[in-house]
């Protein structure tokens, strides 16, 4: 099972990773990418987080590509109240969300089974250095590798 | 998970898209490529354990009714380590056939094949009793819906 932290009340609260259908947030409502029209993408995957009992409720949003049989962990976005530290609803949606990219990476086919691949922000570089324990490969292209990944998966999704 | 761990992070999104087809793209690739030639044998084989048995789990928790058998994700083990299932049937005790009907779902599989399997594959033996047992009580409840839909709380209390 898996669980994001409830800042306000102190709790862990119980969610779910599914694939993304139907509407999604929009940028009026401060996401900054129109999700409606990114679903769409070819060779793409979209999943939303959601509280179990609320499915109207997205915490956080994850694009994976697969290229070159390589998953590429191309976009993701914490829901508006998510990121702020002032105001932040909700902690670990970026670690439940990279964790099930990399879980993903698991079942994919050929040599790059078990890479989770992605363009950092330059200013998140040591961020996932550190907290997700990402390999910097190339300029802003990191990975995660099977080991990493595996005990992100352990911590954050079950 | 402690509160501790909370993300200092202030970005709402994550990642830049990466570009592919370009030189450093493909740079990065051999780069992966490399590492993944680096695997031992060892660490393949755990990652092909990893991978199979996150699928199984997908498969438990989807909404996908029946379209995969226990003995689907036998054979999806087997064929990843190049065992032959005559190979295999030996090793466990059990006649080719007999192997053979339960890979076709002819066959129920019992807690203790599941026990074998879970010690061979390194994985939790109700992961697969579980499948065995959401395939069937799917079959089950098409078959006999009308005789099931019957009962009710409020009929028994009220006989």
């Amino acid at each position: 099972m898996t669980y994001i932290y409830d800042l306000g009340n102190s709790k862990l609260i119980e969610v779910e990773i599914v694939l993304a259908s139907g509407k999604m947030p929009l940028k009026k409502d401060g996401w900054k990418f129109n999700w409606n029209k990114l679903i769409k993408e070819k060779n793409t995957k979209t999943y939303i987080l959601r509280l179990k009992d609320n499915s109207q409720s997205i915490e956080g949003i994850l694009q994976l590509r697969i290229e070159n049989d390589m998953l590429i962990m191309d976009t993701i976005e914490i829901a508006p109240h998510n990121f702020s530290s002032s105001n932040k609803k909700f902690d670990y949606v970026a670690g439940c969300l990279i964790a099930f990219a990399c879980r993903e990476s698991f079942k994919i086919e050929g040599n790059y089974k078990g890479f989770l691949t992605f363009t950092s922000k330059t200013n998140l570089i040591e961020w996932y250095k550190k907290k997700y324990g990402a390999t910097q490969a190339l300029g802003q292209r990191m990975y995660i590798e099977d080991s990493i990944g595996l005990k992100l998966i352990e911590k954050y999704l079950y | 998970m402690n509160k501790q761990e909370i993300n200092k992070n202030k970005e709402q999104v994550l990642t830049n898209r990466m570009d592919v087809g370009t030189r450093e793209f493909n740079e990065f690739q051999a780069i992966l490529l490399n590492k993944s030639k680096e695997r031992s044998n060892e660490r393949k084989k755990m990652i092909e354990l990893m991978a199979l048995k996150f699928k199984m789990e997908d498969y438990l928790h989807s909404k996908d009714k029946h379209s995969k058998l226990v003995g689907d994700f036998l054979k999806a083990y087997l064929n990843a380590f190049e065992i032959r299932q005559n190979k295999f049937a030996h090793y466990i005790g059990l006649r080719p056939s007999n192997l053979t009907k339960l890979i076709k779902g002819e066959r129920s599989l019992n807690h203790e094949l599941a026990l074998v399997f879970g010690t061979i594959f390194g994985n939790d033996p109700m992961l697969w009793l579980n499948i065995q047992d959401k395939n069937k009580l799917y079959e089950l409840s098409k078959i006999k819906r009308k005789e099931i839909k019957k009962y009710s709380l409020d009929d028994l209390i009220n006989q």
